[in-house]
């Protein structure tokens, strides 16, 4: 008779389901460490983000190429020939002038700054909701390395976290995750913003007795020299003091819209660049975001 | 020998399929509909695995799948294995007490994983995240919901056709596994 069996494949199994992932959750201090072992798996799951993103941008170029040809066939059937070839033309002109004018404000913005970028194109998304991250198709063969700042005109958009051969990730300023030392324009006062939701930031540790006031201007303080100094991340929509606290909480509406981009530079170099407005007027002005929207525009961007 | 290898390439097949459609959800979904919920396209994979599998071999693929997964998102590895393995241990309870074969429960399934995981990485996040999560976009969970269930039925097919392909056997009873 024995008194004790051991089935050494309910203990396995034990210890794989209940005593590793708590071994690897309490070793994991920090959220932000990276595994060693999911590092190849990245490096190929962007390269299939980034292959599949050229695929489904030849698939849209090409549908709409088709629809263009489309339009431009019943054109010709109601018009004589010589003038719809006229039109396409001048309808051509137009959209390069179009494209032209929105290429010029992120490459006079890159000529104009002293700072070192990168121009990078959005290729994946995080694969859960709760959090917000874009991969971009660029990495550390392009010089990308971990926590480089991302921007765009308009504003602040995030900071690398992951950086792959030919990918990198980027972690947006509204990811819960994610902490970007801030000054408040007017009144230089200090706090760190985090990100809270998916539209929302939070503007911590202010001094309870500091200057703010609703639509002050949040702007990179600049530490370390990772973001520019003086670059806009968001306005303030709501102000929460408890009664007790020593600190205020400020809730911020972000200057751009992370999600809907298409293409951000990288800061390689911030060069202590400082977008504080002077006497004589803002360095730099921050300017209105671009929309980009064809294929061939992120290209040209990117090259 | 040959078995045994039949497993590995069925394992291979299944983790190249893993890539594929981790890569699938997080860049041609936002090339096409941009922001717009996706169908959790990598958890029909871990449906597939608790149902039509051994324990050992779910548990197994679990853990495979949190290393492939945690490459494309912000979710610090151990959070995603202990929220995976919670929600493939919600399921084989789930399939424990109510089982039928074919894609119908599968289905099902996939949709019962949905929000086992949102569930779970709630929990998770409540636990040991300095900034736990606070939003919780109800809409984009039940669109996640109902597109995750809508293509788990082709996928259903694939992964059973894949299984052909690789001669493996799906456990003969429901349920079955060596707990």
């Amino acid at each position: 008779m024995k008194l004790i069996r051991f089935d050494f494949k309910k203990i396995f199994l034990g210890f794989a389901v209940v005593a590793l992932p708590l071994m690897a959750v309490n070793m994991q201090r920090n959220s932000e460490e990276e595994v060693w072992f999911t590092r190849p798996f990245s490096f190929f799951g962007g390269l299939m983000q980034n292959a599949l993103s050229s695929f489904s941008s030849g698939v849209r170029g090409t549908t709409a190429m088709y629809l263009d040809l489309i339009g431009v066939k019943t054109e010709n059937k109601a018009l004589k020939v010589e003038n719809s070839e006229l039109r396409a033309q001048l309808g051509a002109m137009t959209e390069l002038k179009v494209e032209n004018e929105r290429l010029n404000k992120l490459l006079g913005f890159k000529q104009s700054s002293n700072m070192e970028l990168l121009a990078a194109r959005v290729v994946g998304k995080d694969l859960f909701l709760e959090h917000q991250t874009l991969t971009v198709n660029r990495g550390t063969y392009h010089k990308i390395k971990k926590n480089m700042a991302a921007l765009t005109v308009g504003g602040v958009v995030g900071y690398v976290y992951r950086a792959d051969l030919y990918t990198s990730q980027i972690l947006l300023f509204t990811d819960r995750y994610a902490a970007i030392d801030a000054l408040i324009q007017r009144s230089r006062a200090r706090g760190i913003v985090e990100g809270s939701s998916r539209e929302v930031a939070t503007l911590k540790y202010v001094k309870r007795g500091d200057d703010v006031q609703l639509g002050d201007l949040v702007v990179t303080s600049g530490l370390y020299n990772i973001f520019p100094k003086g670059f806009p991340i968001g306005r303030v929509r709501q102000m929460k003091k408890s009664q007790y606290g020593m600190t205020q909480e400020l809730e911020l509406i972000p200057a751009v819209d992370p999600l809907n981009l298409e293409e951000l530079f990288i800061v390689l170099n911030a060069n202590t660049a400082d977008f504080t407005p002077t006497e004589t007027g803002t360095a730099i002005p921050p300017q209105p975001q671009p929309q980009a929207n064809t294929q061939r525009e992120l290209k040209e961007v990117t090259r | 020998m040959r078995s045994f290898l039949q497993r590995l390439s069925n394992y291979s097949i299944f983790v190249l399929v893993l890539l594929i459609v981790c890569a699938l959800q997080s860049s041609l979904w936002l090339n096409f509909f941009g922001w717009f919920p996706a169908p959790q396209l990598w958890l029909t994979v871990l449906v597939f695995w608790v149902l039509y599998r051994e324990l050992w071999e779910s548990v197994l693929m679990v853990y495979i799948l949190s290393i492939i997964s945690s490459g494309f998102t912000a979710l610090p590895f151990a959070h995603l294995l202990s929220i995976n393995l919670l929600t493939a241990m919600g399921l084989f309870f789930v399939k424990k007490r109510l089982y039928w074969a074919g894609p119908i429960f599968y289905m099902l399934a996939s949709g019962i994983s949905v929000v086992f995981f949102s569930f779970f990485s709630y929990l998770v996040s409540w636990k040991y995240d300095l900034t736990s999560n606070r939003d919780f976009p109800v809409l984009g969970l039940l669109i996640t919901l109902l597109f995750t269930m809508i293509v788990s039925f082709p996928f259903h097919g694939f992964f059973s056709w894949l299984d052909k392909l690789t001669h493996k056997e799906h456990p003969t009873e429901a349920g079955t596994g060596v707990l």
